[in-house]
């Protein structure tokens, strides 16, 4: 990064990070962590489709 | 549309399509845990690959993403010359090729700072971690801080498991 306070910023993101999460992820091969990835993806979508038909049923009352 | 990268990166493959995975995919594949939507391609622009990849997202129905639905687009070698980094929506998901990064690199440059992956029954070219870092804090966005330390992290972990 440009600024020493971003640097500054990134080094304290890091110490807040979950490495067990991380460890896991590089025990997995390529094929099964972007397979992995894809499941996040899919649930986050399937959230985002569910809170939009929440939102629309509560505009339409 | 989120991005399919076990539809996209074959596709690609097939039609022998030169390119480099970067962005966030590419920081998944390095073990990432953070959900990103759009595939991001570094990719070769010379006649050849241009016309392959024209080829390759031709069927898939690309559009540019974010512009209005009446401006149509034109997908062929082309419109792919006359221009240099495309975002797109395609029927496999949102896709990002860039001809040169914001620092610019191209494919060729790319090409010594990346591994052959094998996934999806095939090969293809990612971004090595330093790169895939360098190149996010050469963008210098704000919003990147998060992803840069968590691949930072990436980074010690490998070279913890390595020792």
């Amino acid at each position: 990064m440009k600024t020493s306070r971003d640097r500054t910023k990134i080094e304290s993101l890091m110490r807040e990070i979950d490495r067990s999460l991380l460890r896991e992820n590089l025990k997995l091969s390529l094929e099964q962590r972007a397979r992995k990835h894809l499941r996040a993806l899919q649930m986050v979508e399937e959230l985002r489709r569910a809170g939009a038909e929440v939102k629309r049923q509560s505009d339409a009352r | 549309m989120p991005a399919d990268l076990v539809q996209i990166i074959p596709t690609l493959i097939k039609t022998r399509v030169d390119f480099v995975l970067i962005g966030g995919m590419a920081g998944t594949l390095h073990g990432s845990a953070r959900v990103t939507f759009d595939v991001d391609l570094v990719y070769s622009r010379t006649r050849e690959n241009i016309e392959r990849l024209a080829n390759a997202l031709g069927c898939h129905a690309p559009k540019l993403r974010d512009a209005p639905p009446d401006i149509p687009l034109r997908w062929d070698s082309k419109t792919i010359r006359s221009g240099l980094n495309f975002t797109l929506t395609t029927d496999l998901g949102d896709i990002d090729l860039f001809g040169e990064l914001a620092g610019g690199e191209t494919y060729e440059d790319l090409l010594s700072h990346s591994f052959e992956a094998e996934a999806f029954g095939v090969q293809f070219r990612c971004v090595d971690l330093p790169t895939l870092i360098r190149i996010k804090e050469a963008a210098g966005r704000a919003k990147d801080h998060e992803a840069i330390a968590e691949l930072r992290v990436l980074l010690e972990e490998e070279a913890r498991r390595s020792r």
